[in-house]
């Protein structure tokens, strides 16, 4: 999971859907459930996962704890599976003609899993909280353009923001966290933090730390109340054991890695499901360095990948050279673009143009006397980014461009890319921007300080076009603009677009009403079942 | 019975020796000996199994399992052989002073040894290989820096056996100085046991890079060792298992023969077993 | 005599975990990058969000006072707070500390256990083929990595022959919960990790260890004489040779000490043993510093509170040794 973690809350919450799955076009109804057939309740659905660190979600970051707290906890809005964004805690809303005010109408008769009440004070305090500067968090930066708000009455809040803001939405999904449990602690070391409470679909009931965290089912859930009686979330740290334990049976559900896909799909009692996810993947180059601050150099480097080539080896076929950030399922990709195709002549040619020629005759191209060789960071431990880097290698040295892959854990990755340090010259990493296609804080110039744009990239047309998408309100205009912007990416690349890449997720058989989602697997997880007959738990 | 017939009839040391020196052989001319560029991909015919174009099939982007096994035995050997070059330079030198000046710079250093040997090895490989950067010359540094303690008390050990004995004390008395008497005198007789510590050294340390490769602190491409092919063949091990288990072969027969010589050598250099 | 010599170790412990301490902790506040971003698991966007966390954790504050602030909370008890699970290091270190002695324990005694017997039989009849048996077994199994001998016993046990669970500590969901079948559950659990894993490697180096020390022993002089006495082969073997060939056993057992709290992490990875090796190695990984400093603490207190037992316990048992 090379995805940078922890930017705004429903980019979260989609690449932890991501990890433990995505969508395929929903499946036409009856198809594989005969309609006669109605949901029992009753048994256990067991995920393997890695660790999960804290249970809050405006605390947590990591993909685990935010599949979790998805499930336990609820926000004012969530997403269906054609990417809308759909009732949750708040039955309706309503914008203001100018785009300012947002008012949203709760649900009444909504408790928390300790019995109490739900209202508007509980949708305050979580705002609150995340404003205070004492509270570590990083979902701050997602309620910038938020001016203030109000509790017009406890089934009514209001939200003013400084300038109109379409992606508004995207933010309100964030799970509402209890007033009356959290007021008065310390929000960043609470116990609250390892046994939740929420309003969402499952409650939870324990965290064995590294062994499993068990969630029931929320019988007083206020939309579908699940048919399952339990998830428990199995840690495994290991891929490789975690794959023997999907096939063995020892877990219901897991992501699959590339590598593993093919023996995983000839499991008999596993569903395998492959699907167009949000993400995609991508080489940073650091345009803070003259070599790289050359929309030439770059388009050289990105002609110079057969990426074709890399998806069918590294990703066992499931991944489709990318166009932009966008992802295929989102109406904001412009369908026109191509992909840019391998062409390492041409490459050679805008190198040649940009300075970079071979004059020594070593075999790498220089420019002032200086060979072009840069550092190209990926992650340790993830073998299909290293695969992708020993491939990229070799590409790059066919046109004359030497790279040296270092792999790094996560923790070191991030501290060279982040602010102040920005020590790198190149990266390979994941990411994904989630349902609203505002991309802001990665190619905006102002972000290239503090925020997360990562490779400095500066482009004019780009900054113009990213503030109009955020301020036009209309859907139809607000397309148009992102088909340009995604035009213009295209045509600068700030970053190297590689892949949109598939999810894949392997489901025991016995569960029905699974249907992924680009959002994930779990989306819809209150559905799922297991008849009678099949059912491996029994309820405790 | 001379040291060498002892060790000539111990089947098992002979034939550790005779595999070492075949890998060795092997790692220094592993250029030539390779079928196939081992870094170059082959995507069309990754995956194949072992047959007679690829005798050890090929890995995941299609290069020969056989030239990455060679040219992995250059990497591996190396790291293995510097590491305890560097442990047993240092762990001489801190054991030749502590032994023979005493006293004072002997607690001094002994208590650093002791101190070292309070963390556990791995877990301070990790640390460091985490914090500074895995690359080959920062895991010989590493590996070899916090491995000379053992070699640093036996040294010390036969020092402090050997400074008394009377033809130093006869040297000493004929105005040879320190440094002559221990480089020339008592080094040379306290040899037997820093040969066995460095035979014996070198497998330890082609386990230890294997470990830190499965933790994915190992070689960075474009280099590779054994430990860090058995790591990228694990996920593979279902479908291909020659990726992992060739590699895996060559660390378990490499390290074996290692041990063999290193025990026989044992048994054929230490004085008190002659009977 | 003994308490003094006891007394003067453990007064060359106290500086020397000072220095471990320090140590460590230069080690994770001086690395690249430092603690700048490492520190929150994730990426901050805002500028005085980062500012807000440093002040937070004390990291504006410059190193000598860093470190003599945490000293001075350590003295109290308490090790900080995880930065990524932001819980007290103590608690997590503490919880995980049953579940590794459940895993390390059992290992260490079975190796114990079939060691000394194999390695003196083994020195008694050295030569013989049941010797050559148990010294290659021996070679073998110190020749393998144990992440690979780990794996190809997943394979191979729980997979293939469906004999053995794949990984974890108990099985969710056990049928019948009684304390019988809950035992024999963890034992199932533990062979692999315990068993395989961690196992045959210690028992690989004691049985040689205890092999080499009987072989010497043999030849000693007071066993000769005891020989020529006319003494049974058997009360010379295990009345005289055998005490004293155990003594360096205690040595290597005592050095063990650091293994049965800290040494487990890759069999802890492998089969998702809840333990402390595993908290150890993610911890590096993510420059998790309070949680690292706390089990390299830990762990090189246990190794130093292990010489000391052992230096104590060879004390004891050896005549000869005097608390100078």
């Amino acid at each position: 999971m090379s995805d940078k973690t922890g930017r705004l809350l429903l980019i979260a919450m989609v690449v932890a859907a991501l990890i433990l799955g995505g969508g395929c076009p929903r499946r036409a109804p009856g198809e594989e459930q005969p309609a006669a057939v109605t949901p029992v309740q009753g048994d256990t659905l067991v995920i393997g996962t890695v660790a999960p660190m804290l249970l809050n979600p405006i605390l947590a970051t990591d993909v685990p704890s935010t599949t979790i707290t998805d499930l336990v906890f609820s926000g004012l809005v969530t997403v269906n599976d054609r990417l809308e964004f759909v009732p949750e805690l708040a039955e309706s809303w309503e914008v203001s003609p100018d785009g300012l005010v947002w008012t949203f109408h709760l649900r009444d008769g909504v408790t928390w899993h300790d019995g109490k009440p739900f209202t508007a004070e509980d949708v305050a305090f979580t705002l609150e909280r995340i404003r205070d500067p004492h509270t570590i968090t990083v979902r701050r930066g997602d309620y910038e353009q938020v001016d203030r708000w109000e509790v017009v009455d406890p089934h009514t809040f209001r939200v003013y923001f400084k300038e109109p803001f379409a992606p508004a939405l995207q933010a309100f999904a964030m799970g509402i966290i209890p007033k009356h449990l959290l007021q008065g602690v310390d929000i960043n070391t609470a116990p609250f933090n390892t046994r939740p409470v929420g309003t969402g679909r499952f409650r939870f009931r324990e965290w064995k730390p590294d062994v499993h965290v068990i969630l029931d089912r929320n019988e007083d859930y206020f939309k579908q109340v699940p048919h399952l009686n339990s998830i428990v979330f199995r840690i495994i740290p290991d891929d490789t054991v975690l794959m023997e334990e999907l096939a063995g049976g020892g877990i219901d559900f897991s992501g699959i890695t590339a590598p593993h896909y093919k023996r995983m799909a000839a499991v008999p009692h596993l569903n395998v499901h492959r699907f167009p996810s949000l993400r995609f993947q991508y080489i940073g180059w650091n345009e803070r360095l003259p070599k790289f601050d050359d929309d030439r150099v770059r388009i050289a480097l990105s002609l110079a990948l057969d990426r074709e080539a890399i998806a069918e080896a590294a990703y066992e076929g499931l991944a489709v050279p990318a166009t932009g950030p966008f992802p295929l399922v989102s109406w904001a990709i412009n369908p026109a673009i191509e992909p840019l195709a391998y062409d390492p002549e041409r490459a050679k040619q805008l190198l040649a143009d940009a300075g970079w020629k071979d004059t020594n005759g070593d075999g790498w191209v220089d420019r002032d006397g200086k060979p072009f060789e840069f550092e190209f960071l990926g992650r340790a431990g993830d073998p299909v980014s290293k695969m992708i880097i020993e491939l990229a290698m070799e590409y790059y040295k066919a046109v004359g461009v030497k790279l040296n892959p270092l792999f790094l854990e996560w923790g070191d990755l991030v501290s060279r890319l982040d602010p102040p340090r920005r020590a790198f010259e190149a990266f390979y990493l994941g990411f994904s921007v989630g349902v609203d296609p505002d991309v802001h804080i990665f190619y905006h110039s102002t972000q290239a300080e503090w925020g997360f744009n990562d490779t400095n990239f500066q482009d004019a047309e780009v900054d113009r076009l990213i503030e109009e998408g955020r301020r036009t309100m209309d859907f139809a205009a607000r397309k148009q603009v992102y088909h340009q912007l995604h035009q213009r990416l295209h045509d600068t690349q700030p970053v190297t677009f590689m892949f949109f890449i598939e999810a894949i997720v392997g489901v025991d058989k016995r569960f029905q009403g699974v249907t992924p989602s680009p959002i994930g697997t779990l989306w819809n997880v209150e559905h799922w079942w297991v008849p009678e007959a099949q059912q491996k738990h029994p309820a405790p | 019975m001379s040291n060498w017939r002892r060790f000539r009839r111990n089947q098992r040391a002979v034939a550790g020796g005779l595999l070492v020196l075949m890998f060795v052989v092997i790692a220094v001319l592993a250029p030539l000996l390779t079928p196939y560029d081992p870094v170059r991909s082959n995507l069309p015919r990754r995956l194949e199994a072992p047959g007679r174009e690829h005798v050890f099939g090929t890995d995941s982007l299609g290069r020969d399992m056989l030239s990455r096994i060679l040219e992995g035995a250059r990497i591996s050997l190396t790291i293995g052989i510097l590491a305890v070059a560097l442990s047993v330079f240092i762990g001489v030198v801190f054991g030749a002073l502590a032994g023979y000046y005493g006293k004072l710079l002997d607690s001094a250093i002994m208590r650093f040894v002791d101190l070292l040997l309070a963390f556990p090895t791995l877990y301070l490989y990790i640390t460091l290989v985490a914090l500074v950067g895995p690359n080959i010359g920062v895991l010989i540094l590493i590996m070899g820096g916090l491995g000379w303690m053992g070699v640093a008390r036996i040294v010390r050990a036969e020092v402090l056996k050997l400074r008394t004995q009377d033809y130093v004390e006869a040297a000493r008395a004929l105005g040879s100085g320190d440094r002559r008497i221990i480089f020339r005198h008592i080094l040379p007789n306290a040899l037997a046991p820093v040969i066995v510590a460095t035979t014996l050294g070198i497998p330890g340390m082609i386990l230890g890079e294997s470990a830190l490769s499965f933790l994915g602190l190992g070689v960075m491409p474009p280099y590779m060792s054994w430990g860090s092919l058995v790591n990228d063949g694990l996920p593979f091990f279902r479908r291909a298992w020659w990726l992992p288990v060739f590699p895996g072969m060559a660390i378990f027969l490499c390290v074996l023969a290692f041990n063999f010589l290193g025990d026989g050598l044992r048994d054929a250099l230490d004085p008190r077993l002659k009977s | 005599m003994l308490r003094g010599y006891v007394a003067r170790r453990l007064l060359i412990a106290v500086p020397m975990l000072f220095i471990i301490s320090f140590l460590t902790f230069s080690m994770m506040h001086l690395a690249p990058g430092g603690l700048s971003a490492a520190f929150i698991g994730a990426r901050v966007r805002l500028e005085e969000d980062r500012i807000a966390i440093m002040r937070h954790y004390g990291f504006d504050q410059p190193f000598h006072i860093r470190y003599f602030r945490w000293m001075g909370r350590v003295f109290e008890g308490d090790l900080g707070h995880s930065l990524r699970f932001r819980r007290p290091a103590l608690d997590m270190i503490v919880e995980r500390i049953p579940a590794t002695l459940q895993l390390t324990i059992p290992s260490i005694l079975v190796s114990v256990a079939v060691a000394i017997p194999v390695g003196v039989l083994s020195a008694v009849r050295q030569y013989s083929p049941a010797d050559n048996l148990a010294t290659i077994g021996a070679f073998l199994f110190v020749s393998t990595p144990s992440f690979f001998l780990g794996i190809v016993a997943i394979l191979i046990f729980s997979v293939g022959l469906g004999w053995l669970p794949i990984s974890g500590m108990s099985t969710f969901g056990l049928r019948d919960p009684s304390t019988l079948t809950v035992i024999l559950d963890r034992l199932r659990h533990l062979v692999i990790p315990g068993g395989i894993v961690l196992g045959l490697g210690y028992t690989a180096g004691l049985l040689r260890y205890v092999r080499g020390s009987m072989l010497e022993v043999l030849r000693q002089d007071y066993i000769r004489t005891a020989r020529a006495k006319g003494l049974s082969e058997r009360v010379v073997i295990y009345k005289h040779a055998l005490r004293n060939s155990l003594l360096p056993v205690v040595t290597i057992l005592g050095m063990w000490v650091p293994y049965i709290l800290g040494g487990a992490m890759i069999a802890e990875v492998i089969s998702a043993w809840p333990g402390m090796g595993r908290l150890a190695v993610d911890a590096v990984f993510a420059r998790d510093y309070p949680l690292v400093m706390g089990t390299l603490l830990l762990a090189a207190s246990m190794t130093l509170l292990g010489n000391l037992l052992a230096d104590i316990s060879y004390a004891l048992l050896d005549p000869r040794i005097r608390y100078e």
